[in-house]
């Protein structure tokens, strides 16, 4: 037997030499290809990069509150290819707190030369104010790639689109509205724009300029809830009656649905497109940001005050310390208050970019948070959208 | 020295893991230093939409039966993981859709060979020596492996001369002599998708290590996916009084006098250790960490030379149906235009349709993988991600959504209706894997499993510079869960048979 596989090897080891020798010869063609060792980080950057240095190319003004800012690569390259509705999150630094917000991007993709946001000034927010009122052009921002679901996918999606929005809610709804009449996409669009009044509605201009271009393609149809004098279009909210008629002709069954907007819109609209008849895998939400107040989530434990102040004891490679956390908000917003830089790109629980682990102690998770059953077991945590119910421990790397 | 260790782990990879945990066990202080915020490398999940899905396990090999444990079993209980990972059997082992064909390949040689035999009843005597032949070079190669090492070439030569002969040449040239009928060799081939070249340029010693694995020791998937093992590699870590610091790369390897001395991480902070296990492809190790002047010029020209394996194509799919209701009933179904392979590989290497793919539903084998009523399918091709590189950056998602259409539709044929229950689509390329490991062309196997690169002629774990040592798919024994895992485990045992570290 032994024998005969050394014969074996005397007889084949030919042919590995043969091979051996050829790839003696092989170097000059290997080192050539695009994807050699030291092209990788550039593959990346050109298609998948981590960040990118942007700067305000130019402000447009939208209404009273909201502003859309235009931000170009500062290394001339163009942005990363991305696909309509996705979200970049915005790094920044304000009143010496780093922190960042997540933004959907307004215009196409085929505008690789930039992206554009729509920001809109919150009361009482940390950075739209800064965003809405003192970044100005020629400021730098650090940028995210892109990422997010919110996106029109030929793959699980039909064609007939019915886009429900509001608030800054209407960007992503905006970018896909702008690619499928840009492209000529075979989609029917119909945008129900739900605003306070007629000078709340970011881009109504360029919505309605391309809705009375292509008719055949794009509806749009504003509700306003609290109308200016004049306004003879549809007034209320978004609600079940509304939408009866507002999902426009054909069987809702056949909708796919898009809802970006506050969250009282979601959970007027979500119930109301079910009882329609849209099927649940086809409505798509997406709401950045913790709730506007926690402790009326489903599940926040009885007679804990949203003022409690916890200790939350951070251990890091540096060493340990506490910090204080309030019950209502959330731990990334307590952490980056403290001057700890966690990374962040949802900041909604589902991108799992925050993941942190959890020594000690327990948090409240609002239902619907993504984490994985592993990372569970594991006690990891998404700080982002996790809020200490007593004193904590967390380890950040 | 709050900054000093006794080794240091680049990359918390299976390979990284395992090296890490093995050391960790034997009583040293290691540090492991992982970019993402995730440890596992591609042993990882993700979540969207309510589903979690699994990145890039399919099957498991070598797990054994209670009481019969295989070489896998055996090295997870020598990390100190086999309690805390629970491994359910897959069965049957695959399904093999071709034009003329549709076949399930039980696990179990015998079994294998009945079903074989039945479809193929002219091809009966080859088949017998084909398996044959597959199960002695897995059972000298486990022999040869017990020690937990690989038989140098003399070794081999002299006590294992099947392994020695299988090291030379290709699947196919047993497949092709022993069968006549393409077909035949296709649904005995048709592992090669684990293995990522076709047959007719696979290393037979790696392949028949791997079908007669599973053929053998059965295939197992774990309960919570792959992110459990990695978890639980991470923890035992840990738990040994290690560290596995996460959200933190390391930017470069000292070298200090010859030797490795430490790291600096992406932060800025220099960490000192003699010893630093990379489970960074080698490439990325040599030209980035250490700087190619560090290294040997034979080394790196050695690198240059040789070719890294093919990148893939995935198409995650959250389907709101039970699996069952949609005959999604088969772990695994290869799914194949024609007979030939050769055409296959092809196929993956520009980014067009693929003319075979691979249909993953874990719902099959594990309960309650997906939530109540849903499942979870994955369509997965092989793909040359220097190919996807070439793509001009405004083609790219349309060439990605293109590409994922034709794969569904080409599922739809399989299982009518699934398409109408997509819930959530994900779609990742080689592009994707370049982002989270850094891989060359997105490489899954490390460097290509073909003959001249595995076992014999592929990168030693023992590293360019004094004190540095590689572990994970681009070094021996090559690509695969398993195979990373004895990388790493063996990249450690070295360190720990050393003089100046073994203490």
């Amino acid at each position: 037997m032994a024998l005969r596989d050394l014969l074996a090897i005397v007889r084949d080891g030919r042919t590995a030499l043969t091979t051996l020798a050829r790839w003696r010869g092989l170097p000059a063609l290997v080192e050539g290809l695009p994807c050699g060792p030291g092209d990788v980080q550039a593959v990346v950057e050109r298609f998948h990069p981590a960040s990118v240095r942007m700067r305000v190319a130019g402000i447009l003004e939208q209404t009273a509150t909201s502003r859309v800012l235009r931000l170009v690569p500062v290394s001339g390259a163009a942005f990363p290819p991305f696909r309509a509705g996705q979200y970049v999150h915005v790094s920044v630094c304000v009143a010496g707190v780093h922190t960042g917000r997540a933004y959907s991007i307004c215009s196409p993709p085929s505008s690789v030369d930039g992206i554009e946001i729509l920001v809109r000034r919150k009361v009482d927010g940390l950075v739209s104010p800064w965003l809405t009122d003192q970044v100005g052009v020629g400021d730098e921002l650090s940028v995210s790639g892109p990422a997010g679901e919110l996106v029109h996918d030929p793959l699980r999606d039909t064609r007939d689109l019915v886009l429900i929005g509001g608030g800054s809610g209407i960007a992503p709804l905006v970018a896909i509205v702008r690619d499928a009449l840009a492209r000529d996409l075979p989609l029917r669009l119909r945008l129900l724009y739900g605003a306070r009044h007629q000078d709340d509605r970011p881009y109504q201009a360029l919505l309605d300029g391309l809705a009375a271009r292509q008719p055949d393609r794009l509806q749009v149809v504003y509700v306003l809830s609290e109308p200016l004098a004049g306004w003879t279009g549809a007034t209320g909210l978004l609600d079940l009656d509304f939408l009866r008629r507002g999902l426009g002709a054909g069987d809702p069954a056949g909708k796919t649905v898009f809802l970006c907007g506050p969250p009282p819109m979601h959970r007027l609209v979500r119930p109301a497109l079910l009882e329609l008849g849209v099927p649940r895998r086809r409505i798509h939400e997406e709401a950045f940001g913790p709730p506007d107040d926690v402790t009326r989530e489903p599940g926040w434990p009885a007679g804990l005050s949203a003022e409690q102040v916890f200790t939350v004891t951070v251990q890091t490679s540096a060493g340990s310390r506490p910090i204080a956390a309030p019950a209502g908000w959330p731990l990334l917003a307590s952490l980056e208050r403290a001057g700890l830089v966690v990374p962040a790109l949802c900041r909604t629980g589902v991108c799992a970019t925050c993941r942190t682990r959890l020594l000690q102690g327990a948090v409240f998770v609002p239902p619907g948070t993504e984490l994985r059953a592993s990372d569970h077991e594991a006690g990891f945590i998404h700080p982002c959208l996790s809020y200490p119910t007593g004193d904590l421990t967390l380890r950040l790397p | 020295m709050a900054n000093r260790s006794d080794v240091i782990v680049v990359g918390a990879g299976l390979g990284g893991l395992a090296a890490a945990a093995t050391l960790a066990r034997a009583g040293r202080h290691v540090r492991v230093f992982e970019r993402h915020v995730q440890p596992g490398g591609y042993a990882t999940t993700f979540c969207r939409g309510g589903y979690e899905f699994e990145v890039s396990l399919h099957a498991l090999s070598g797990v054994g039966r209670p009481g019969q444990p295989g070489p896998l079993q055996r090295l997870l209980e020598e990390l100190g993981v086999a309690s805390l990972v629970e491994l359910l059997p897959i069965a049957p082992l695959y399904r093999s859709v071709a034009p003329g064909l549709d076949l399930r390949i039980p696990v179990g040689v015998d079994a294998a060979y009945e079903a074989l035999a039945e479809r193929f009843p002219a091809e009966r005597a080859g088949l017998a020596r084909v398996l044959a032949e597959l199960v002695a070079i897995g059972e000298q190669a486990d022999q040869a492996g017990a020690g937990g090492h690989l038989p140098s070439t003399l070794e081999a030569l002299t006590r294992y001369p099947k392994l020695a002969h299988a090291a030379l040449v290709t699947l196919g040239s047993l497949l092709d002599r022993e069968l006549t009928d393409p077909l035949a060799r296709l649904a005995l081939g048709q592992l090669w998708g684990y293995f990522g070249v076709p047959p007719s340029r696979c290393s037979l010693l790696y392949a028949a290590v791997g079908i007669s694995g599973y053929l053998r020791w059965g295939a197992c998937y774990p309960r919570g996916k792959s992110q459990s093992l990695s978890n639980a590699l991470a923890r035992v870590v840990e738990e040994a009084g290690s560290t596995v610091t996460l959200g933190c790369g390391v930017r470069r390897i000292v070298v200090e006098g010859g030797r490795v001395a430490g790291v600096i991480t992406d932060d800025g902070q220099r960490w000192d250790a003699p010893v630093v296990v990379s489970n960074a492809s080698p490439q990325i190790t040599c030209l980035e960490l250490l700087g190619a002047e560090q290294v040997p010029a034979a080394y790196l020209r050695r690198l240059a030379v040789q070719e890294p394996s093919l990148g893939s194509l995935c198409v995650y799919l959250g389907l709101d149906a039970d699996h069952e209701a949609l005959g999604l009933t088969d772990h695994e179904v290869f799914v194949n235009v024609s007979a030939d392979m050769d055409a296959h590989y092809r196929s993956y290497l520009r980014p067009e349709p693929p003319e075979a793919f691979l249909m993953g539903c874990y719902d099959a084998t594990v309960p309650g993988f997906s939530p109540p009523g849903r499942s979870t399918v994955v369509l997965v091709s092989l793909a040359d991600g220097a190919a996807w590189a070439r793509l001009p950056p405004t083609e790219y998602l349309a060439t990605k959504t293109r590409l994922a259409e034709h794969l569904v539709g080409e599922a739809e044929k399989l299982f009518p209706g699934m398409s109408d229950h997509i819930a959530v689509a994900v779609v990742s390329t080689p592009i994707t894997n370049m982002r989270y490991t850094g891989h060359p062309g997105g490489a899954i196997y490390g460097f290509a499993n073909v003959p001249a690169q595995n076992p014999g002629w592929r990168l030693e774990q023992r590293g360019p510079v004094p004190g540095l040592w590689l572990a994970g798919a681009w070094t021996r024994p090559g690509g695969g869960y398993q195979p990373c895992m004895m990388s790493g485990h063996g990249a450690a045992r070295a360190i720990l048979a050393t003089r100046q570290h073994g203490r």
